[in-house]
């Protein structure tokens, strides 16, 4: 019965329904926002990672993938060591870093070079021409960045070196390269000039090969459940590099966000204080105007609790109402401000700070039943304490 | 043709404006750093010395004089060992934030020695006899083409900050998103407050009270709400900094301010609020004080 | 004195030195002061006097809304003073059925829905319930009425669909406070014809009215001035 007079209580003034539909639905989707941002780009990483496979990354010690330049020697040593293990299906040798590029007699400049053996999907899909062929030593992969910057195309030469000789005004000690394919890198930021090479070719570019020295292993397991297992035990074996499962590199990941991780529990905070003074007033105000009515309901014999049933559900519904305008305009604001924030230099393209997930959405959904639930508590409180008589008596006299 | 360096690389580099000492610039590849504390000041004046930041003296447990071990081998093989000559407490950089990372400042030659990369630098800071002719000698090295890029201050500031140019536009955004939100709660704020009016708004509408000073009372009560929302919610932003700042600054271990209620914010809340108030008043009164006087008081 | 002495043994109200008092800034207000009356099984009893009087004050004691502050009050046999909000709201619901001058009709429920809410609450399955609704709209009069909200009745039909109300549940005690005040003569004349067959049909019914032709169709008829009883006329 109860849900029945609520929604016609609900009904009975629409535009001012509707306003607090509106009122709360703008508070619920910055509520919305900001629960998709405070694991958006963990939650963004996560889906790249799961989706170019590999369960465990191993890097130099107190690095995470590709953040810097450092690399860690005897890396294959090191790969045959993890490969050798029960667990674990394969391992990808990885080298990146800094090096110079350029075209035939044109100027070197800056760019990035990865150096992976096939399958090569996680780092990279190809979009235009072919990919690298196993232990390819002839041909180079490039971003369109840098195929823009140097005015290449499938089928032309690159060089590439470690270093760049300043008195001369060019590179040292380059090797060429035939560009076979442009492809897009999962990893890169917004413009970044990279290129793909072989794992030796990219040691050697580098002047790696000589301490063996690798950016990153990647190691794909048998059984994806055992990934903290298999790298606890590469951190006890290796202790010169450091292992990382899914899971792990997404905590140390997220423990570098400290900013968004403020940004949206304050926001989100304000959202839902918005959200449960709006319902309260409107509730309240509500209840106000009907004290009247609700005090009749009693005299014919409505239980008290009823009533505040009755409240705490107007509440409750008044959020409810409010969900479509909150989780629609909730993913707009999201896209419009993350395509704001993925313009930071620092971010890779294919990643996004507002993410929505099912955790985001559910979350949203307890924290404005909440907002509801509290909001109702005042205007319940005033059914709850009625007195029947004066307030029928103040109506008639009123 | 000049050579270009156009792409920075990709490395996270700390930013120009923290102090260093002369020469010597912070270690932007991995360090691998070993807390041994040894006892000796007779050794510990024959070795090299390395200044730390308070933040690293206190994760490694180490105080003036002490000795650390330092490599860049991963496999933690040729360390040296350096005397901590120096522990300072650095400029807050909001790009620490939230890091765990270690600061440790050298004599150059020996990072070079370290790194086993001698005569490499990432840059070179110039001090000018006149700080105006910067522009001109930063163009001037840039065309010697010998691969460098050269900034000035401002154009190396600007580049650090390009990070928070977009934070501050997501800033802006959000706060107009804000304000969006604001303004239908004060619409909906003011249709109630002025719908629990009605009666008394159609008595004096009965009683003779012209249409105009009706909706002026409903202006100036809007007026009122708004201002006095306004300075509630700058009692709660000062309250709300209040308890961010610190609590931030303790979770991150950081001297950074997070958040400031500045007099621009506040003359700018106060500024939106009233007309966003009156705005909403305005539409809420002409709805009411055009209705017939016995329909508001329920005849 | 209006104490029944016949009525007594079966009656449905009986109230002895009935006191109410009300605290307004620290004053003390007698609205009831040591009223005795009976009311049985098949009275309709009038009460009239100058407003302030005490009239409604007594309505809702006897309609268990309201607690004495001093004396006796037993209510279909049981001690008012000792029953738990829950058991006063229970008996409202079961054995009272409450008629106001404004008629308090919810104005978003259609008149069947606002005749349902005692039923709804007293977990009448849907059949039953649905035949009841039928059955106390026909009796005032208004069956095919009964998808109209109060917006879409007069005065008149809105008081008879709040009768309905108040008879659904089937009481043995109707109350009913100025029924008629909102009412234009005509119209008032209706209500009075309707409660008179009320009364006829089996209901005790008391009413409290400034109408003296209503007052007069009333078996007993009482008189209250200054929170006390001054006349019990048949």
């Amino acid at each position: 019965m109860i849900g029945f007079l609520a929604i016609r209580g609900l009904f009975r003034h629409p535009a001012r329904t509707s306003l607090g539909v509106l009122g709360v639905g703008v508070a619920g989707a910055l509520l919305l926002d900001m629960q998709m941002l405070s694991r958006g780009l963990q939650a963004s990483l996560h889906r790249i990672l799961d989706s170019i496979g590999y369960e465990v990354r191993v890097t130099p010690r107190g690095t995470l993938p590709f953040e810097t330049d450092a690399t860690f020697p005897d890396g294959h040593r090191i790969a045959a060591g993890i490969a050798a293990d029960r667990r674990v299906d394969h391992v990808a040798p990885i080298v990146g870093g800094s090096v110079y590029a350029a075209r035939p007699g044109g100027a070197p400049i800056a760019a990035f070079v990865y150096g992976m053996d096939p399958p090569t999907e996680a780092l990279w899909r190809v979009v235009a021409g072919s990919d690298l062929v196993p232990r390819d030593s002839v041909h180079a992969v490039v971003s369109p960045a840098l195929a823009g910057a140097l005015r290449v195309q499938v089928g032309d030469t690159l060089y590439a070196a470690g270093e760049y000789a300043t008195p001369l005004g060019m590179l040292r000690s380059p090797r060429a390269y035939a560009v076979c394919g442009i492809a897009e890198f999962h990893f890169d930021l917004r413009g970044q000039r990279s290129f793909a090479i072989g794992t030796r070719e990219a040691q050697r570019v580098r002047g790696e090969s000589g301490r063996d020295g690798l950016s990153l292993l990647a190691v794909a397991l048998h059984d994806p459940a055992v990934a903290g297992d298999v790298s606890a035990w590469i951190r006890a074996t290796f202790p010169e590099v450091q292992a990382y499962s899914v899971a792990e590199a997404l905590d140390a990941v997220q423990s570098q966000l400290a900013y968004f991780n403020l940004f949206s529990f304050v926001l989100g905070t304000v959202s839902m204080v918005v959200c449960m003074l709006l319902v309260g007033t409107i509730v309240a105000l509500s209840v106000g105007e009907r004290l009247g009515e609700l005090a009749i309901l009693r005299a014919i014999g409505l239980r008290r609790r009823r009533l505040v049933g009755l409240v705490f559900l107007e509440s409750l519904l008044l959020v409810l109402l409010s969900l479509p305008v909150a989780f629609g305009a909730g993913q707009a604001t999201a896209l419009w401000l993350d395509g704001i924030l993925t313009r930071a230099p620092s971010i890779p393209v294919d990643m996004s700070f507002f993410v929505f997930t099912r955790r985001a959405a559910v979350r949203t959904l307890l924290l404005l039943a909440v907002s509801g639930a509290v909001a109702g508590f005042y205007p319940a409180l005033l059914v709850g304490r009625l007195r029947i008589a004066p307030t029928l008596h103040r109506e008639v006299m009123g | 043709m000049p050579a270009e360096m156009t792409h920075a690389p990709r490395t996270r580099a700390a930013p120009d404006a923290a102090p260093k000492s002369p020469g010597v610039h912070p270690l932007a590849a991995t360090l691998l750093a070993l807390a041994v504390l040894a006892g000796t000041a007779a050794v510990a004046l024959a070795l090299p010395e390395v200044v730390l930041t308070d933040r690293t003296a206190t994760r490694l447990g180490a105080a003036l004089g002490d000795t650390l071990e330092i490599t860049a081998n991963s496999a933690l093989r040729d360390a040296e060992r350096f005397v901590v000559a120096g522990i300072h407490r650095p400029r807050a950089d909001p790009f620490d934030v939230g890091y765990n990372t270690l600061h440790l400042t050298l004599h150059l030659p020996d990072l070079e020695r370290l790194l086993g990369v001698p005569d490499q630098v990432d840059r070179f800071t110039i001090k000018l006899r006149d700080p105006s002719q910067a522009e001109s000698v930063a163009g001037a090295i840039q065309r010697l083409g010998i691969g460098v890029q050269a900034l000035t201050s401002q154009e190396a500031a600007e580049r650090n900050s390009s990070t928070f140019v977009v934070i501050s536009q997501f800033h802006k955004a959000i706060g107009l998103v804000s304000m969006v939100a604001g303004l239908v709660f004060l619409v909906a704020i003011m249709v109630l407050k002025v719908e629990e009016m009605r009666r008394e708004l159609g008595v004096l509408r009965l009683l003779g009270i012209s249409r105009r000073t009706a909706q002026r009372c409903v202006l100036l009560i809007a007026a009122i709400v708004s201002l006095l929302g306004a300075v509630v919610g700058i009692g709660l932003g000062r309250l709300a900094v209040a308890i961010i700042n610190p609590a931030s600054q303790a979770r991150y271990d950081t001297d950074l301010v997070f958040a400031r209620v500045t007099p621009g914010i506040v003359g700018l809340a106060v500024g939106l609020a009233i007309p966003m108030g009156l705005a909403a008043g305005w539409f809420v009164a002409r709805r009411i004080v055009h209705r017939n006087p016995l329909e508001s008081i329920g005849r | 004195m209006s104490a029944n002495p016949s009525a007594a043994a079966a009656a449905l109200v009986v109230a002895r030195d009935l006191t109410k008092d009300y605290f307004l800034d620290g004053h003390a207000i007698h609205a009831l002061r040591a009223v005795t009356l009976d009311v049985a099984a098949r009275d309709f009893v009038s009460i009239m006097g100058p407003s302030g009087c005490g009239k409604s004050t007594l309505l809702h004691l006897l309609g268990a809304v309201d607690v004495p502050t001093a004396g006796e009050l037993r209510l279909f046999g049981r001690d008012a003073r000792g029953l738990s909000d829950a058991e006063r709201t229970g008996m409202r619901l079961r054995h009272l059925g409450f008629v106001f001058q404004r008629f308090f009709l919810l104005p978003m429920l259609t008149a069947a829905e606002n005749v349902a809410l005692p039923l709804l609450e007293a977990g009448a399955p849907r059949p039953a319930r649905e035949a009841r609704i039928r059955e106390v709209l026909e009796y005032v009069g208004l069956g095919h009425r009964a998808r109209h909200k109060p917006g879409q009745l007069s005065g008149g039909e809105q008081q008879r669909v709040a009768i309905a109300r108040a008879l659904v549940n089937r009481p043995q005690l109707l109350l009913a406070d100025e029924p008629t005040g909102e009412l234009d003569e005509a119209t008032g004349r209706q209500i009075a014809d309707l409660l008179a067959q009320l009364h006829a049909d089996g209901t005790a019914i008391v009413l409290v009215t400034h109408n003296p032709e209503l007052a007069a169709r009333a078996t007993r008829r009482l008189r209250m001035r200054d929170g006390r009883i001054e006349g019990d006329r048949p």
